[in-house]
């Protein structure tokens, strides 16, 4: 971790948000917010470790994107890491999976082509050996005709998000479409009821995408949540009462967990991701989790829904830091 | 510039030809008669696929439409392809309004590197980061997915650039940060770059009066100083060098372009069913149609119009056969593996500009689209089909004749409906009624609120002033200021 700090420390945008003092353990660097990020990036996006190869859009709930670069070889191990996520979750040569996206531009959109098209990227590993079909939601809003495709392709796998699954299935269905049930479902966005993730396929494995990553990180069929291996993230948890201390009170810094510490427990992610253009150093994801078991390889984690109150108080709070 | 691969992009016609021709010898289309897109059909034609070597043997094939296309994948969704390897299949809303898949396996995945790679050397001799700024475009056409698999090849090549992809619902995200992460390109659809760039001068002076608010400096101040005493454009802020274009007729775009963003525009011409794009190169004088991926053909203007009059099947002409200035629909056969195209009739009306060598030193032919053939409203971005529009109109009632003129006011284009009232009809009545009735087509309510296409506007008449082919077909959709 000391080697990630001294190399942020090397950048004039963790200089300056660390007001000159580098930190010598990650605890003791200050939290960054998506609004402090956005900051940060608009004043110093010239001045990374490595060229950006790719500016890409990460979506933070409840406040307004943030832009995160990666260089060449940031591309290239995530299109390996992408293989090993997908193959861990349960991929397998000759499935059909029908991916699902929200409305452009994000970084989850760069997940058909990591699938597709990793031979280029990765050439000495061999090709995951599926056939991808993306959708883009609104797209399908205003030709519903286009899920008859996919659908009559009969896809053993489901790539989307809780909310977008449901306004697919509706399309496809006003288009007549046969019903869609797959053999897996990758799901991201919000937690979501399992029966509702029943309707869809026999076995759900979650996706979560972080800023500072380019592929998702992943689950396992025969086990819950999500996988942080550590080689590519640091996780730690600011608890739901830190949590919504902080929210209440903007001035308040929260304490925050190391996941070993936290098992059991939800609350907010933060999240050390490490990318060779401009590594993330505990970024508040908003993201609400529950950290199921941490060990020297990795941290697992659920994405559990934030409450109604915690939404409203982010955005609140979101608004009021970008006007002030 | 230098080209990439000179063998190829610089080799002469006959060698060009010869590679054509050795696709065909070498089972191209034994290869494609796996489809159940081409057996029966040429079973019925009487076709031994085995048979057809020469480019002039390939004159016998029928051809085949995009309607085919949709067709096949309705009806034998598994009987499609001509080789599994599939990775994946990309979809548009289409042209015509009607969405077609096309399967892309490794080989078209690799066509699509090469021609990206292609391109970047014709476009761009930088050494230092060539920035490029994607704007991918909203619903209902297709998302910033595409741009991935660019990426995907500028990286494979190690070569120098960075990508900031966006889309226009993100602009001012966006160009909040191209402000100081100036791009060097830009690519998008032109009408879409040209809304982005009014919408620039026009909220400019409320932006640096925030940036100003955000962050008091010396240069915030200029900006607001400087948005006080001028008109501030997009060329003043980002200063892009070059623009590449597609999606529709760069023409009526191009002069506004270089005023609103100071770039030089790049004309790019491309379709979901094949993943291969055309550029200009820097001589301008034409789209460079990449020979050696494909077999292209033409359909003359003439044979078309008789085609209209008494359904013959017209010739078409290999395009390295055309004069300079022929007019004619593009036909191509895809050298594509997982499905190739045999003979497809795009639809896309082009003119043959120069089978020449280029100033550029390339010798694949230069095209300009010059427009669509089939039956479509065509306002750029935004495209429906002539027969829903009918249908909307004839469920009216009231209306015994009617006309669209697409117009240009600016780089704008502006529907001008014409109707003739039925007798006893009340014309403002039924003026109004056929007003709404084209603001209920989706595609083109989105295109008016978005500010690219002008609001319809519609006229009863007594007549209609008719426009007709030589073969006396009536044209119900002029264009008035055809790009």
């Amino acid at each position: 971790m000391s080697t990630l700090l001294d190399r942020a420390a090397t950048l004039p945008l963790y200089r300056a948000h660390w007001h000159g003092r580098a930190p010598r353990a990650l605890e003791e660097a200050p939290f960054v917010t998506a609004w402090a990020w956005r900051r940060m990036v608009k004043r110093h996006a010239g001045a990374l470790i490595r060229p950006a190869v790719l500016w890409a859009l990460h979506p933070v709930p409840g406040d307004d994107p943030v832009w995160i670069p990666f260089a060449h070889d940031d591309v290239a191990a995530e299109a390996r890491r992408a293989l090993d996520v997908f193959r861990d979750a349960g991929l397998r040569p000759g499935d059909v999976v029908l991916s699902v996206a929200p409305e452009g531009p994000w970084v989850g959109n760069a997940l058909p082509f990591l699938m597709a098209a990793a031979d280029s990227l990765v050439p000495d590993r061999p090709p995951l050996g599926v056939q991808v079909l993306p959708l883009a939601v609104l797209t399908v809003t205003f030709r519903p005709d286009l899920t008859l495709f996919p659908f009559r392709r009969l896809p053993t796998v489901l790539v989307g998000s809780s909310v977008d699954l449901h306004a697919i299935a509706d399309f496809a269905r006003a288009a007549g479409a046969p019903p869609l049930r797959c053999r897996l479902l990758l799901l991201s966005g919000p937690a979501t009821e399992p029966t509702v993730v029943r309707g869809f396929a026999e076995t759900c494995v979650s996706l979560l995408h972080l800023p500072g990553a380019l592929a998702p990180f992943g689950g396992r069929p025969d086990g819950p949540g999500v996988w942080l291996p550590r080689d590519k993230v640091r996780a730690e948890l600011i608890p739901d009462a830190e949590w919504g201390r902080s929210i209440q009170d903007p001035a308040y810094v929260p304490r925050a967990l190391p996941a070993a510490a936290a098992q059991g427990l939800s609350g907010e992610l933060v999240a050390t991701v490490d990318d060779e253009a401009l590594p993330v150093i505990r970024f508040r994801t908003q993201e609400r989790v529950r950290v199921l078991a941490a060990d020297a390889a990795g941290v697992r984690i659920s994405r559990i829904a934030p409450s109604p109150g915690v939404v409203n108080g982010l955005r609140s709070a979101a608004t009021s830091m970008s006007r002030g | 510039m230098p080209i990439l691969h000179p063998e190829v992009e610089a080799a002469p016609l006959g060698d060009l030809r010869a590679l054509e021709e050795r696709q065909l010898r070498n089972g191209l289309l034994v290869h494609a008669s796996r489809s159940a897109l081409y057996r029966a059909r040429w079973r019925e034609a009487g076709i031994d696929p085995g048979a057809i070597r020469t480019l002039e043997d390939l004159q016998r094939l029928p051809y085949i439409r995009g309607v085919d296309l949709r067709e096949v994948w309705q009806h034998h969704p598994h009987d499609v392809l001509c080789d599994p390897d599939v990775r994946i299949w990309f979809a548009t809303s289409g042209t015509t309004g009607a969405p077609k898949w096309t399967p892309y396996g490794r080989q078209e995945l690799a066509m699509f590197e090469e021609v990206v790679l292609r391109v970047y050397h014709m476009t761009t001799t930088r050494q230092d980061a060539f920035r490029i700024a994607i704007f991918g475009t909203p619903a209902p056409f297709v998302s910033d997915a595409a741009a991935y698999a660019l990426l995907a090849a500028h990286v494979a090549a190690r070569l120098p650039v960075e990508y900031i992809l966006s889309s226009p619902t993100q602009a001012a995200v966006t160009l909040s940060f191209l402000a100081d992460r100036r791009p060097t390109a830009v690519i998008g659809f032109p009408s879409l770059l040209l809304r982005i760039a009014e919408g620039i001068a026009a909220e400019a002076p409320q932006a640096a009066r925030a940036a100003w608010r955000d962050e008091p400096s010396l240069r915030t101040f200029a900006g607001v100083v400087a948005t006080r005493m001028l008109r501030l454009q997009a060329r003043h802020l980002y200063r892009p060098e070059i623009g590449l274009f597609g999606g529709e007729p760069l023409a009526p775009y191009r002069r506004p372009l270089l005023d609103a963003w100071g770039l030089r525009a790049y004309e790019l011409y491309a379709m979901t069913e094949y993943p291969c794009f055309h550029v200009e190169c820097p001589e301008q004088s034409g789209i460079h149609l990449w020979a050696d991926w494909c077999i292209p053909e033409i359909i003359p203007l003439e044979a078309l119009d008789r085609e209209e009059a008494d359904g013959s099947v017209p010739a078409a002409i290999h395009l390295f056969d055309a004069a300079p200035g022929a007019l004619g629909e593009f036909v191509f056969t895809s050298f594509a593996r997982a499905l190739p195209l045999v003979r497809y009739r795009t639809g896309d009306v082009i003119e043959v500009l120069a089978v020449a060598r280029c100033g550029c030193g390339r010798t694949h032919p230069r095209i300009r689209v010059r427009g669509r053939r089939d039956d479509l409203v065509n306002l750029g971005l935004i495209r429906f089909s002539t027969a829903e529009l009918d249908r909307r109109l004839g469920a009216l009632g009231g209306i015994t004749n009617w006309q669209l003129r697409i117009v240009r006011r600016g780089y704008k284009p502006q529907p001008m409906l014409y109707l003739v009232p039925a007798t006893g009809a009340d014309p403002a009545e039924m003026t109004d009624a056929a007003t709404r009735a084209m603001n209920d087509i989706d595609v083109l309510r989105l295109g008016i609120e978005n500010g690219l296409v002008l609001p319809v506007e519609v006229k009863a008449v007594p007549q209609i002033d008719e426009v007709r082919t030589w073969s006396g077909k009536r044209r119900r959709v002029i264009e008035e200021a055809p790009s």
